[in-house]
């Protein structure tokens, strides 16, 4: 009956040496304001000057998502009073943002969406205030301010929860394919806030609140959940949703009212007089358009093509780069079906990595012996199972598989006579077994391999065996 | 100009004027507001804001750090700062 | 004093006809004898002046000479100085030391100059009399009830008392040009980003520029190539070459400049003025000087675009004194909002609230556009009018304030005819041009000025005329009893 109406506004922390205005280092966890100067601290008399990386890296982003690129593009002051905005007012954009009209497509449950990008811009980032550090004071850390920022407003196309986390991760895996953010949501270089309203289908959208403080892509879910009930609530019971800020609670789950900040602010924007007009002509941006990675939707489609992958693997093989680089890499010296490949990297290797509460560059086994298990497990030279078991041992080790393979004297028995063999020798000493086999009772397969595995310890090759097995039954 | 919008005026640029002082104000911004009230009739249609004296685009900086920051002499006024944290009033959010 | 200018004191301190302590001496105790009366400094820093002198002499002793090796010279508390109070005439910053120096300072110190002290000003360069500094007013010293114009007041007020050869000031909307008018001085105001900004407090961004008070014109030649030039620490300084402006004028034959006069200059004119104003036409006339009468056509709305665009750069540009990370902050705040509150209403006087309640007033939602907008056109209707103008003259000339100083306290109560008489001088700022004021007379005992403005980047040929005109006249070599 009600429909929901989600935009994202997401910040994300650009990956510069230097920030935005001032040759300030950028590194995070540096002790308080030992990465603030004169100028950071809108100290009397500084004057700010733009990173020309941001600019590039802002631009690649906008080539990313399809967008237009400004030929002149302005700063703006955004004027308000807070302890972490040392110069009371924000260097950020307003009319004449970097990039403007971009669009990008999700995938949900099957289905392609396009969401539409209404503009991304420069601003800087503020600093923090530490609220429980001293007693009936807040401490100011200024180390974060004039970080550059790139804050990306999303047209509100979205519909479901679901729609908002699909372009939350697209838009995360873009500036990380990109190198220009790590995109390290705990750490604060990636943030969202999201403006949710609800409507009835085809009325004109609803009052929307705004939801901050959002920092995980599970909390993005849940604020979105909560939020929509509790407008929902509001409106079912004849209310009206007021138009205000509030904050995530990822402890109680809720949202709630943001008490300070929204007193009715005229942030009375204006072209920064410090600042000239910024110039980016076609060939600066043909330039860095030449130079840019293989961006995860164009990987996804080549994924396909070259390796006849199912839509869903590719999906989530090409949404990062350090995941898509070690397949790759696996691809190189793989003997088998890249599919194949495909479903072991994603259930073994990202399982192990899950597991140990680990990236996929961090990985302890290479591409180069994922391959190789993998190999073995096509030439049947081993199983699925003592794959696994082998992946196990050398992810802890710093064996190699063929060590693991040698040492534990695992081959697996593939060669028809060996087993021929061990099968005629086994069904000689249960002759009782084999004709109730013959008689119909097709279930004693099981109890045949089971007898070889153990016999085999394990090692038997069951597809090999099977063959082996039915020839002779047949035949005998 | 009325109260109202001195107090919008004060709230926004954080200053507190006296009671007693706000009339005086409330004159002296009325004959102000009147001073610059003459560029209304000014023929500016099709003209462009100037936000700069000279043509010029803004110049790039390369992405390099300068480690040349000393919070110390940053934080001259000790005053104001406790274990290099600036410290306010405790912020309720 | 020996020495009647800048090129002097160069010229004996290279000669070793003085040494730099004798001479940094002779100027630090001239500033205790007559400052007390004049209030032109805020702060004097006799200790480092007198061990710089000593370096220089060193220096000289080892043959090491800089452009402006043993210049004393005084500079507006406007300009960050390492180590040094930095005040801004204002309460707010009257406990702040600033860590860094502005590059103009940079530059100054690097070419051998020894700073006397920080000048007193309006505060935060908000004012045309330097009455409302924190510090006190400056007096003038032609007449001591009388102002020495503002906002750069102390400067003009030392240089114009010789108790400094020379000295730094800020142009805004006349902050240079009416002071150095009102005191018998000149003064040099560049075109809007020939000089670097770093570090020079700032009241109206793309307005503001660092300038020069001196004797002669031929000494602001000289200290002009010195400040001036690109700096990447401030985007909106220009990369344009910097001549040699002291070359040009010495060597240079122009003579013949094409000069306009603007009829809305000369409308309204007191007779004294006029005939001054007259008067230094025919000098330059007969220099061999042609004289156009002009148009600028909108002069009337300057001071209205002006009183709109300082005060929205202002009210954000001072956003930054809260009293959080420096400058005054008050005891009586227990909470942030009467900490913002609080420390601000305290730390600015009447006039710099005035302007930031009317900057906020101008950028509020509702009114940007009748007003910030629409007087940024207005300052393209003023940059149009100089352009059409500049394609017939050479150079603009017009007396620099409408009447000689007026006493202390006089226009105090009356803002608006405070900023009515920046009416010749605020346009310039809104076009960003250069301009002159230079001494051409006195109208009871009271020195007037003498305007020349320039097109950009033109400084060359405004201190040419300057100097020509300082060759056939000796308005400038006058000195006030003491």
């Amino acid at each position: 009956m009600w429909e929901t109406v989600i935009g994202l506004e997401i910040h994300v922390q650009l990956a510069t040496n230097s920030k935005l205005f001032s040759s300030s280092p950028t590194n995070f966890g540096a002790e308080q304001n030992t990465q603030a100067s004169v100028i950071d601290l809108a100290m009397p008399g500084v004057l700010p000057v733009l990173n020309r990386k941001a600019i590039d890296m802002a631009i690649m982003f906008g080539l990313s998502v399809d967008a237009k690129i400004a030929d002149k593009s302005i700063f703006a002051r955004k004027n308000y009073f807070y302890p972490d905005l040392p110069k009371g007012y924000q260097i950020s954009q307003y009319e004449l943002p970097v990039v403007q009209d971009g669009k990008l497509s999700i995938n949900v449950d099957g289905n392609e969406k396009i969401i539409g990008i209404t503009r991304a811009h420069l601003e800087e980032d503020a600093g923090k205030s530490i609220h429980d550090l001293f007693d009936g004071e807040s401490a100011i850390d200024l180390n974060r301010a004039g970080t550059p920022l790139i804050e990306i407003v999303s047209e509100p196309d979205m519909r479901s929860a679901k729609e908002a986390v699909a372009y939350l991760k697209k838009i995360h895996s873009i500036v990380r394919c990109l190198g220009i953010s790590d995109g390290n949501m705990e750490e604060g270089s990636f943030r969202c806030d999201a403006n949710i309203s609800i409507r009835k289908p085809g009325e004109k959208f609803g009052t929307r609140a705004e939801i901050k403080n959002i920092n995980s892509f599970k909390f993005v879910e849940s604020a979105i959940n909560y939020e929509v009930d509790r407008q929902q609530d509001i409106l079912e019971s004849g209310g009206t949703v007021d138009q205000e800020t509030r904050l995530f609670d990822p402890k109680k789950n809720e949202t709630r009212p943001m008490r300070s900040k929204e007193e009715a602010n005229d942030y009375r924007y204006f072209p920064d007089p410090d600042l000239l007009p910024v110039s980016i002509t076609e060939d600066e941006i043909s330039v860095i358009k030449k130079s840019l990675p293989e961006l995860p939707d164009i990987k996804k489609e080549r994924f396909i093509k070259e390796y006849s992958l199912k839509n869903d693997d590719a999906e989530i093989l090409s949404s990062s780069s350090e995941l898509s680089d070690y397949f790759e890499q696996a691809t190189k010296t793989s003997t088998s079906e890249i599919q194949l490949l495909a479903n072991f990297i994603l259930s073994e290797v990202i399982g192990l990595c899950n597991k140990n509460n680990l990236d996929i560059s961090q990985a302890t086994v290479s591409p180069k012996e994922i391959a190789k298990l993998n190999n073995y497990i096509g030439d049947g030279k081993i199983s699925m199972k003592q794959a696994k078991e082998i992946l196990s041992e050398a992810w802890e080790s710093s064996m190699s598989v063929d060590q693991i393979i040698k040492k534990n004297n695992i081959e697996q028995i593939s060669d028809p006579d060996l087993l021929t063999n061990v099968v005629k020798k086994l069904l000689e000493m249960h002759p009782k077994e084999v004709q109730d086999y013959k008689n119909g009772k097709e279930k004693l397969m099981g109890f045949f391999v089971g007898q070889i595995m153990k016999e085999t310890q394990g090692k038997a090759n069951p597809k090999i065996l099977n063959q082996v097995l039915i020839k002779i039954l047949k035949g005998v | 100009m009325d109260k109202k919008t001195i107090d919008k005026l004060t709230f926004l640029s954080k200053l507190s004027i006296p009671e007693s002082d706000i009339d005086e104000l409330s004159k002296n911004l009325d004959n102000i507001l009147k001073l610059i009230g003459e560029i209304d009739a000014a023929p500016t249609d099709g003209m462009i804001p100037m936000a700069h004296p000279l043509d010029f685009s803004q110049p790039l900086r390369d992405d390099v750090s300068k480690k040349d920051i000393n919070r110390k002499e940053n934080q001259h006024d000790l005053s104001k700062t406790k274990d290099g944290y600036y410290t306010v009033p405790k912020i309720l959010d | 004093m020996a020495y009647k200018s800048v090129i002097e004191i160069l010229n004996a301190i290279k000669k070793k006809d003085i040494s730099s302590s004798e001479l940094t001496r002779y100027y630090l105790n001239q500033i205790k004898e007559k400052d007390t009366d004049l209030n032109c400094f805020i702060t004097v820093t006799e200790e480092a002046a007198i061990s710089k002198a000593q370096e220089i002499d060193n220096e000289i002793s080892k043959g090491v000479i800089k452009p402006l090796s043993g210049l004393p010279i005084a500079q507006k508390d406007i300009f960050c100085t390492k180590g040094v109070k930095t005040s801004c005439g204002s309460k707010m910053l009257d406990n702040f030391i600033s860590p860094y120096d502005a590059t103009v300072i940079e530059k100054l110190n690097n070419a051998g100059t020894i700073m006397l002290g920080k000048t007193n000003m309006d505060e935060f360069a908000m004012g045309s009399s330097n009455e409302t500094s924190f510090y006190g007013p400056v007096k003038n010293p032609w007449d001591k009830d009388y102002v020495p114009g503002g906002s750069s007041g102390g400067s003009a007020s030392a240089v114009a008392a010789r108790i400094a050869p020379c000295s730094t000031g800020t142009d805004t909307g006349g902050s240079i040009r009416q002071p150095a008018s009102l005191c018998g001085i000149c003064g040099l105001k560049p075109t809007y980003g020939r000089v670097s900004r770093f570090g020079m407090i700032a009241f109206a961004s793309s307005l503001d520029q660092a300038g020069l008070f001196t004797t002669d014109a031929l000494d602001a030649a000289v200290l002009l190539k010195e400040i001036s030039g690109h700096d990447p620490k401030d985007s909106t300084s220009s990369s344009i070459d910097v001549p040699d402006y002291y070359e040009y004028c010495i060597n240079n034959d122009k003579k013949a400049f094409t000069i306009g006069i603007p009829d809305e200059f000369i409308n309204d004119l007191n007779e004294d003025v006029k005939k001054s104003f007259y008067d230094s036409i025919k000098i330059l006339e007969g220099i061999g000087c042609k004289i156009k009468n002009i148009k600028l056509e909108h002069t009337g709305l300057g001071v209205s675009a002006y009183q709109v665009v300082a005060p929205a750069e202002c009210s954000s540009n001072l956003s930054r004194f809260d009293g959080v990370r420096f400058g005054h902050r008050s005891d009586k705040a227990s909470t942030l909002e009467e900490l913002y509150r609080e420390s601000r209403s305290e730390g600015f006087g009447k006039e710099v609230k005035r302007r930031i309640l009317v900057g906020t007033y101008a950028l509020s939602a509702g009114y940007y556009d009748a007003y910030y907008l629409k007087a940024q056109k207005v300052r393209n209707l003023i940059a149009q009018d100089f352009n059409n103008a500049f394609n017939e003259v050479d150079l603009i000339l017009g007396p620099t304030t409408p009447d000689t100083a007026f006493k202390i306290g006089e226009k105090m109560n009356d803002p608006i005819a405070m900023y009515l008489s920046d009416v010749y001088t605020v346009s310039t700022n809104l076009a960003g041009l250069p301009a002159m004021s230079i001494p051409m007379g006195f109208k009871d005992k009271l020195p007037l000025g003498l305007q020349i403005i320039g097109n950009h980047f033109d400084e060359k040929n405004i201190l040419k005329l300057c100097h020509l005109y300082q060759k056939e006249t000796d308005w400038h070599i006058q000195e006030p009893n003491s």
